[in-house]
């Protein structure tokens, strides 16, 4: 009996049943900590780096906050509102939104494709990191997209699916050397920026290569460009906040821990690339503080780059086990993972350009990840009241009230079409041309609107009155 | 199937009941309200507006 009860607990952790408050683990700060430990990653020098291509310092830092504290809190009212009630696996939850079939697609969509892509570029990160060091070392130039970088790369995307094929041990043994060391490296970088420069001359700083001559648009561009870093944490913070105790420290911890460590690591990556001309951190790196500065600093960003790869990986395969059909199950963990890194290493091998330009791979997960907030939050607290059907979660498919039709939602789905639609109408992340709304309400509000509005009516017109999704009737 | 065999059943029954009571009994801990979703709009909007006016 006892033995069951600890069978089924695990069970409920690795997210096959709710959690109950009783068995969830943090409160407030343990969330912010964790939280911290997420957002603090290398891609927030990326970031920031970028956002210094279109805006100087003064803009920049006033579009990391506006752009990041909008994303994070609606992708945190969509996600972890439902998860920090009820302790549901996110993508559980999802069911009730886009059904037992269009759950998987979405997660297809929006967690299997920018994980892929993420796990790319981050690898080209380590390689470069690695071409930088080397260089250093025998004093000749860096070739950022030259052999040793493409093997440098596989060989991270190699390494990544080594320490995750062993398991979450390894990861979390990573984790807590790595997050403490990059908030001190960022800490490290502030003091050697601001030692060299005023505090007036850093704020003065222009931008490195602002695409267009209208300001404005520069600067709606660059709060674009963090609203979907903000959006992007759509498919990770779910999962996290079922571990919480309740709906408010499920909520706002993330103020503190994803906003803020986001934002600061931005801020650093901003700081650096305005001031030393160059928005790449493996560049800037080995500028900022000598010879010695960069080794450390460049070696500590390829292994920290390693840790946020192994920690992306392992989240989008547990999810994808978990949505996965039972074929899928029965697939060895490492193999399941092994496959999951073929795409990326394809990507370094064929397309090492997309480093320079992450931030346009970025900015389209922006059109799916905005889309996704406004229907979560439409659904859960305009068409439930809040209120989620348990049994009917975890109910096989031909009897759960979320089946909709034949597994899929169309007023989800549609949803979801409009606003990514109403996304690429407004602003073209490939070109950057934008509509002239785009100037006043961004690309990516408009689109989590849209998606809303367009899964409330449909969900009124269509689903209720048929019955789909066990919708209150009042 | 694991998930779908008697006990598990019976499992997910209980943690449905469990939130069911907390529900009727409306004895949720920590429940966001209307409090909580204002101070987080003001804050978003204070940021948002203050960072606006500065950097812009």
């Amino acid at each position: 009996m006892e033995e069951n009860a600890s069978e089924f607990r695990a069970a409920a952790e690795r997210g096959d049943a709710p959690l109950l408050p009783t068995e969830r683990l943090w409160g407030f700060w343990e969330f912010a900590y964790a939280n911290t430990a997420l957002a603090i990653a290398t891609w927030a020098f990326l970031i920031g780096g970028a956002v210094g291509l279109f805006v100087g310092t003064k803009e920049g830092i006033a579009a990391i906050v506006i752009g990041n504290i909008i994303g994070v809190v609606v992708t945190g009212i969509a996600t972890c509102a439902p998860a920090g009630k009820y302790g549901v696996e996110q993508f559980v939850a999802l069911r009730s939104q886009f059904g037992t079939q269009g759950s998987r697609l979405v997660y297809v969509l929006a967690v299997v494709f920018l994980t892929m892509g993420w796990l790319a570029v981050l690898a080209m990160m380590f390689g470069r990191s690695i071409d930088g060091l080397t260089s250093i070392v025998s004093n000749t130039e860096a070739s950022p997209t030259g052999i040793k970088m493409t093997i440098a790369a596989s060989g991270a995307i190699v390494l990544a699916w080594f320490i995750v094929a062993k398991g979450p041990t390894s990861i979390k043994l990573f984790n807590m050397v790595v997050s403490p060391a990059l908030a001190l490296l960022m800490a490290w970088m502030l003091y050697l920026l601001l030692s060299r420069n005023s505090f007036a001359d850093l704020m003065a700083m222009q931008a490195l290569d602002p695409p267009f001559e209208d300001k404005t648009l520069n600067f709606i561009i660059a709060i674009e460009v963090n609203l979907a870093a903000g959006f992007s944490w759509w498919p990770y913070i779910g999962n996290l906040a079922r571990l919480t105790k309740n709906e408010r420290t499920a909520i706002w911890p993330n103020v503190i821990g994803i906003f803020g460590a986001a934002t600061l690591g931005e801020i650093v990556g901003l700081l650096a690339a305005v001031a030393l001309g160059e928005s790449d951190p493996t560049v800037w790196m080995t500028q900022i503080g000598g010879l010695t500065v960069g080794l450390i600093a460049l070696g500590f960003v390829a292994f920290a780059n390693i840790t946020s790869m192994a920690n992306i990986l392992y989240t989008s395969i547990v999810g994808l086990r978990q949505i996965g059909t039972s074929g899928l199950r029965t697939l060895r963990w490492d193999v399941i993972v092994g496959a999951f890194c073929i795409v990326p290493l394809l990507l370094v091998l064929a397309y090492p350009g997309m480093y320079d330009g992450f931030f346009i791979f970025l900015v389209w997960t922006s059109a799916l990840n905005s889309a996704l907030a406004g229907i979560g939050i439409a659904d859960y607290f305009f068409l439930r009241g809040q209120k989620l059907d348990l049994r009917g979660l975890y109910a096989a498919h031909d009897q759960s009230p979320y089946r909709f039709a034949s597994g899929f939602n169309p007023a989800g789905l549609i949803a979801l079409l409009t606003g990514f639609l109403v996304y690429v109408l407004i602003f073209n992340p490939q070109t950057l041309e934008s509509a002239a709304v785009f100037k006043y309400l961004t690309a990516s509000i408009p689109s989590c609107l849209a998606a809303g509005l367009v899964h409330y009516v449909l969900t009124k017109a269509i689903a209720a009155p048929r019955g789909w999704g066990a919708y209150p009737k009042k | 199937m694991k998930n779908f065999n008697g006990a598990w059943q019976q499992e997910i029954e209980r943690r449905a009941k469990i939130y069911e009571d907390l529900d009727a009994r409306n004895a949720w801990e920590g429940r966001m309200g209307a409090a909580d979703y204002i101070s987080l709009l003001l804050l978003s909007g204070l940021l948002v507006v203050g960072f606006w006016a500065w950097g812009n």
